[in-house]
């Protein structure tokens, strides 16, 4: 007995070492470089953390991208783990005397934002995926993803052999739905300039981000019913999806999510067609690039689009040659005409 | 039970499973038949890559319907018979609703549009899994009188440490037996801070929970995230189909086209039946849950077999865990258990602390995951929030369907003391 228990523990000592490791990064601190430095911009993270592959990522990358590039900034990243770190970690950034804080994610609608933004009048705060309920300390920057997602509706249909379309979102929330529905729409576009027949079948929600197995059985189903394109809006779930394709045998391919899928994870990259990319790093660095060299902090809206190439199809690299010629042209028209406001990509074109 | 029947005749009559049947009958008849469409509704019995193709069948849904509703109402009239002279109620008959019940529920969403069989098994057993292996740590666990709560953080450890350690061996494995000892070593902390040091063992379970998901997230962040191809892509089990048995229609592709971890579930329920209720030593097991004292007094050391027994089950937890990634999708993703392991724990009371009818119990959570996604799928006319509420709904029904009283271990959750 004595002998399990002496292996137990030291066992225990291990586990709790490793969690005190993890509760560390709840206030991540880059090394600091207190000569040059004249600008602090700082972020606070969902709980997805700052490899999530997805905006938590491209977001720190941005920040990461202003460090390197502009002289004089430097950059603090404060993790949250859960909707519990959120305040706490503003306060901090507040305490630390940030120039400019990010906050990353719908998510910080629950209210923690809302309580430091408005207990700290002389912060700047910019919130992403966010907007601003009359404050004047808040910029929020948002993004048409309806824009680039009907491109890649489009293209989906149009690479499509079997006419059947699908796409799943993580949770029924503006912002999945919004991908979705410029997905669906650009299908059915494709349905009419080509004349065939096209199917997006119902949308699916696995119910949160996570769920490896759901959103697995979704994707079976899916190409149970002849989908060969399908589109994942849900985080780092497309593993699910590239594996139900592995088994099926079938020639069926995914897209990407938020990131470039097929850069970011190699991995992956020979079922993705393309990636519906939200690009926050830049987002990111132009509003701390524009803060930095002295512009004034303004609280109107930065909204990625296809114009502003806040958001924008990745390359097709190995997909380059399947993809014809004659669609590519079609997406750039179809790009210009989003740009210019003749299609509207949240809009049933039947 | 039955002894306590036969002297006292003027029990009172037990009507509740009658009048569960006769509802559910009803409803069959009502909602499933004469309120279904006249319209036929197609069974896809095989996908146009089988061994062997069967045709489709068409049937009218409402025709269906009703005479699924007549069947199901003569074996509610059986049960009222059988109760009426306080007899108890055959299991058959409770089975033969409940399968009209879900048969009747599946083709009323599918009239007008398929139905493939094949799909709903076989994602069925697919939801199912994990929750299977989850059930049977519960299971062992509860029998010898340690509540699991932290079955979530072994399936979470499991999935990580087989992804993780798969990955740079470069060994399914090594990523299999990795995943057993890290569910192991998780019910070890939960075993001797419970066992050795009483300390409440709920409170235990949810701190390792909660301190599983950390660390997995942590480390997903900072290594795996970074670098995928390198510590996060471990592959997965080769799908074995067995010979001859695979190609039988229907149940082949579902049954005996799997992974390792899947035919493993199906080998560890009748095994984990069998050790506890068929053998020496799952007496002596059950023992420990029941009655430790009188265990103890017939000089069984019950604290250093709880400890190995609990230590068991997170191992055959880190294996529902090693099902998540190496037996399904490869690679690891935050908080991929969601929720599965408490899934399970419910599961262990659903099956009544029973490996068998727990398996049957996940089924029927895995069938109403599969329901939720294949009634969107065929474009259900039902607003999307009441199908969210299926599982929910077929849950509850199953409860007090199927559960009569469910008796747990007596001494579950009690700390052992030697006087």
């Amino acid at each position: 007995m004595n002998k399990i228990t002496k292996a137990s523990i030291s066992g225990l000592a291990i586990i709790s070492s490793a969690a005190l490791l993890a509760g560390c990064a709840g206030g991540t601190t880059e090394p600091t470089d207190p000569v040059e430095t004249s600008f602090l911009a700082c972020g606070v993270s969902d709980e997805g953390s700052w490899s999530d592959r997805s905006f938590n990522q491209a977001a720190y990358e941005g920040l990461e991208k202003a460090k390197a590039e502009i002289a004089g900034v430097d950059i603090k990243g404060f993790e949250s783990h859960g909707p519990s770190d959120f305040g706490p970690n503003l306060d901090q950034a507040v305490a630390d005397g940030c120039d400019v804080i990010f906050a990353v994610g719908f998510n910080f609608s629950d209210g923690s934002l809302k309580t430091a933004v408005e207990a700290n009048a002389a912060s700047h705060f910019v919130w992403i995926d966010g907007w601003n309920e009359g404050w004047d300390n808040l910029k929020p920057i948002s993004y048409k993803m309806a824009e680039s997602s009907y491109l890649s509706g489009y293209l989906a249909a149009a690479y499509s052999k079997t006419g059947v379309v699908a796409t799943y979102g993580g949770m029924d929330i503006p912002a999945v739905t919004d991908f979705m529905l410029g997905f669906e729409n650009g299908a059915h576009q494709y349905g009419i300039d080509s004349g065939k027949s096209i199917t997006v079948l119902p949308w699916q929600f696995v119910g949160d981000f996570g769920n490896t197995q759901v959103a697995k059985s979704i994707s079976d189903g899916f190409i149970a019913d002849n989908a060969d394109v399908i589109f994942p809006v849900a985080g780092s779930l497309f593993t699910a999806t590239y594996e139900s394709i592995k088994e099926s045998g079938k020639d069926v391919v995914f897209m990407g999510v938020d990131k470039d899928v097929a850069l970011t994870s190699p991995e992956y990259a020979d079922l993705t067609l393309t990636s519906v990319e939200k690009r926050m790093t830049q987002a990111v660095f132009d509003v701390v690039k524009d803060l930095s060299s002295g512009g004034a902090f303004t609280t109107t809206d930065y909204v990625g689009t296809l114009a502003n190439d806040g958001t924008g199809l990745s390359d097709f690299y190995d997909f380059d040659g399947k993809v014809d010629s004659a669609i590519k042209a079609k997406l750039e028209e179809l790009k210009s005409a989003i740009i210019a406001g003749t299609i509207d990509p949240t809009k049933d074109p039947r | 039970m039955t002894l306590e029947r036969q002297f006292d005749a003027a029990a009172p009559i037990q009507w509740k499973m009658p009048i569960i049947l006769s509802v559910a009958a009803l409803v069959i008849l009502g909602f499933f038949g004469f309120g279904v469409d006249s319209n036929d509704v197609v069974f896809r019995w095989s996908n146009d890559t089988d061994a062997i193709v069967l045709a489709n069948t068409a049937i009218n849904a409402q025709l269906l319907g009703i005479v699924l509703g007549a069947i199901s109402v003569l074996a509610a009239a059986a049960s009222i018979w059988f109760a009426a002279r306080r007899k108890q109620v055959p299991w058959y008959l409770s089975l033969i609703v409940g399968f009209s019940f879900i048969v009747g529920l599946i083709s009323s969403v599918g009239v007008g549009t398929n139905v493939n069989v094949v799909f709903i098994l076989s994602s069925t057993v697919a939801l199912s899994t994990v929750i299977v292996f989850g059930s049977l740590a519960g299971i062992i666990g509860e029998r010898v009188g340690v509540v699991n709560i932290a079955i979530e953080g072994q399936l979470l450890m499991g999935a990580f440490v087989a992804a993780f350690l798969g990955t740079i061996t470069g060994s399914l494995w090594v990523a299999l037996i990795a995943a057993t000892l890290g569910g192991a070593l998780v019910s070890m902390v939960l075993a001797v801070f419970s066992i050795k040091y009483l300390v409440d063992q709920i409170i235990v379970g949810v701190v390792l929970n909660v301190l599983v998901s950390g660390i997995t997230a942590f480390f997903f962040s900072t290594v795996m995230s970074k670098n995928g191809v390198g510590t996060n892509f471990p592959g997965t089990f080769p799908i074995i189909s067995i010979p001859f048995l695979s190609d039988i229609p229907v149940i082949g592709p579902v049954l005996f086209s799997q992974r390792l971890t899947t035919y493993l579930m199906f080998i560890l329920v009748p095994l984990v039946w069998f050790v506890l209720f068929k053998t020496k030593l799952g007496l002596r097991l059950r023992s420990m849950g029941e009655h430790p004292l009188a265990a103890d007094t017939v000089g069984l050391n019950v604290n250093r077999t709880r400890f190995w027994a609990v230590t068991l089950a997170g191992l055959i937890a880190g294996l529902g865990g090693a099902a998540l990634t190496v037996g399904s999708v490869g690679s690891f993703v935050k908080e991929m258990s969601a929720g599965q392991g408490f899934i399970a724990l419910a599961v262990v009371i659903l099956g009544r602390w029973h490996p068998i009818y727990a398996a049957a119990a996940a089924l029927l959570f895995g069938f109403a995951g599969t329901f939720r996604i294949w009634a969107v799928q065929a474009g259900a006319e039902i607003p999307s929030d009441l199908i969210q509420t299926t599982p929910y709904l077929v849950t509850l029904l199953a409860v007090t369907i199927l559960v009569g009283k469910s008796v747990a271990p007596a001494s579950v959750g009690k700390a052992y003391e030697k006087q």
